[in-house]
């Protein structure tokens, strides 16, 4: 198609007012801001609990190198990239190798994303259905399909909520300089926000309650807690299993809500916490891949 | 240590200022709102982990908007390990009088080859400069000017064609009863 100026001004003038019509019209949804909170979270602890294992393994740098390094599909060449996926990163054309990541120990961790969905699907009770399975996208500049990390929607009998689940090995901290301290032995008091605090904070607020869950030799082993905000509501239990942590939340919110009071799905979560820690407990987590 | 609090204080207001317009360009990139909502929510989880990098940088939000376009592009090279969908997507109310527009534009745009797209957002709905775009997609503003001929033509006729209009109004009726 040929166009003279006056042409091409006038088509970009009709498709940009276009835009502004139809778009400005979009609903946009209330609530990202703690869901985009969660999901920072979550990504913040697999990240430093990858970094803290390369740290461990005293192989920090050549493995962070690697995740940060992937290769250049416009020139062909390697370069490094913006780990945020900043607007510095390289755009390609082309599929990109497959991706380098921050490796961690091998393990039960490492379960694949849609593995992961189809097991919460049936592990749930029976009037907790997966309405959908979450992004399964790794959330890190590497990509690649996500592991040991999901976020599918459910809904249960009070509404449709999120929930959150998170597969990490045990890692060291204590050995990584400068990363966050996990266990509760050392180091301040771990916010409940946070999805590596095994245990309970000593100044908890009336918006939260938290129970200390021990193994049978006494030692603790993880937490399961409540914390409102508003009318949002987040369960979580985290526990440490066979070399690894399981950590997984509820909550009555849909990445955005919008299902009559804002932020909020539903007056409750889709799981209990008692359902929430069933699923913690779960064997199908632990188990070896096949 | 941790983060202090400051920084998800930070972070919720920049959230609650910017999110309507990430999510609208999340919206235009993606055609539909659950993926521009699992957009914009990866993009911001990106965010959230290098806050301070954003916050240091010249114009944050446009920094942020980086994101979503880089998440976006990614995304759609990995199209094999995308969502995968169990039921049907939560019911939203839509504030829309007449989606037709709308739905046919959706159609429109879906068409476009992704970074095409990309290129209309910034272009047309950011209203970013020639050189903007070519800067921030990492184009030369030759290969911007000639993906925007391409794209202006593709979405006209798209735009015209009576058969994707027709389409575009029973999905609106199918919307409207549904």
């Amino acid at each position: 198609m040929t166009h003279t100026d006056d042409q091409l001004g006038q088509h970009e003038a009709e498709l940009h007012d276009l835009l502004e019509r139809t778009v400005n019209a979009v609903p946009v949804p209330v609530g990202l801001a703690p869901s985009a909170l969660q999901h920072g979270r979550r990504l913040r602890t697999r990240r430093r609990a990858g970094l803290a294992a390369s740290f461990a393994a005293g192989t920090a740098a050549a493995a962070v190198a690697a995740a940060l390094i992937v290769p250049n599909a416009l020139g062909g060449s390697v370069s490094s990239i913006d780990p945020a996926g900043g607007p510095t990163s390289a755009t390609a054309s082309e599929p990109p190798e497959p991706p380098a990541r921050v490796d961690w120990p091998a393990g039960w961790w490492d379960m694949l994303a849609p593995d992961m969905v189809a097991a919460v699907g049936a592990i749930l009770p029976d009037d907790v259905v997966v309405r959908s399975s979450g992004p399964l996208i790794a959330d890190t500049a590497e990509g690649g399909v996500a592991l040991g990390y999901i976020a599918p929607r459910l809904t249960g009998p009070t509404g449709p909520g999120t929930l959150y689940l998170t597969l990490l090995p045990n890692v060291d901290f204590l050995t990584a300089p400068g990363l966050p301290v996990t266990t509760p032995t050392t180091g301040p008091a771990p916010s409940l926000s946070d999805a590596d605090a095994l245990s309970c904070p000593a100044n908890l607020s009336t918006r939260v309650q938290c129970e200390v869950l021990r193994a049978p030799d006494g030692t603790v082993s993880g937490r399961r807690s409540s914390t409102t905000s508003g009318l949002i509501t987040n369960l979580e239990v985290v526990l440490q299993r066979d070399g690894g942590t399981v950590y997984a939340a509820a909550i009555n919110n849909l990445d955005g809500g919008s299902d009559g009071q804002p932020g909020a799905s539903a007056d409750e979560p889709p799981l209990t916490l008692d359902q929430l820690e069933d699923l913690v407990r779960n064997d199908t987590w632990v188990m070896p891949a096949t | 240590m941790r983060d202090s609090p400051p920084i998800d204080e930070d972070f919720t207001a920049f959230v609650a200022a910017r999110s309507p317009a990430l999510y609208r360009s999340a919206w235009l990139l993606t055609t539909s709102a659950p993926a521009a909502e699992d957009l914009v929510q990866s993009a911001l989880a990106k965010a959230y982990v290098h806050w301070r990098r954003v916050q240091a940088a010249d114009d944050p939000a446009a920094y942020v908007h980086g994101i979503v376009l880089k998440t976006f592009l990614s995304n759609r090279r990995r199209r094999s390990s995308g969502e995968i969908p169990v039921d049907a997507p939560p019911d939203r109310p839509s504030s829309d009088r007449d989606p037709t527009e709308r739905l046919a534009l959706m159609a429109a745009l879906r068409t476009l080859p992704p970074l095409d797209r990309a290129v209309v957002v910034l272009r047309y709905w950011e209203d970013r400069s020639v050189d903007e775009t070519a800067h921030t997609l990492r184009l030369s503003p030759a290969a911007v000017k000639n993906r925007s001929l391409r794209a202006l033509a593709r979405l006209r006729l798209t735009l015209i064609d009576p058969e994707l209009l027709e389409l575009a109004s029973t999905e609106a009726r199918h919307d409207s009863h549904g």
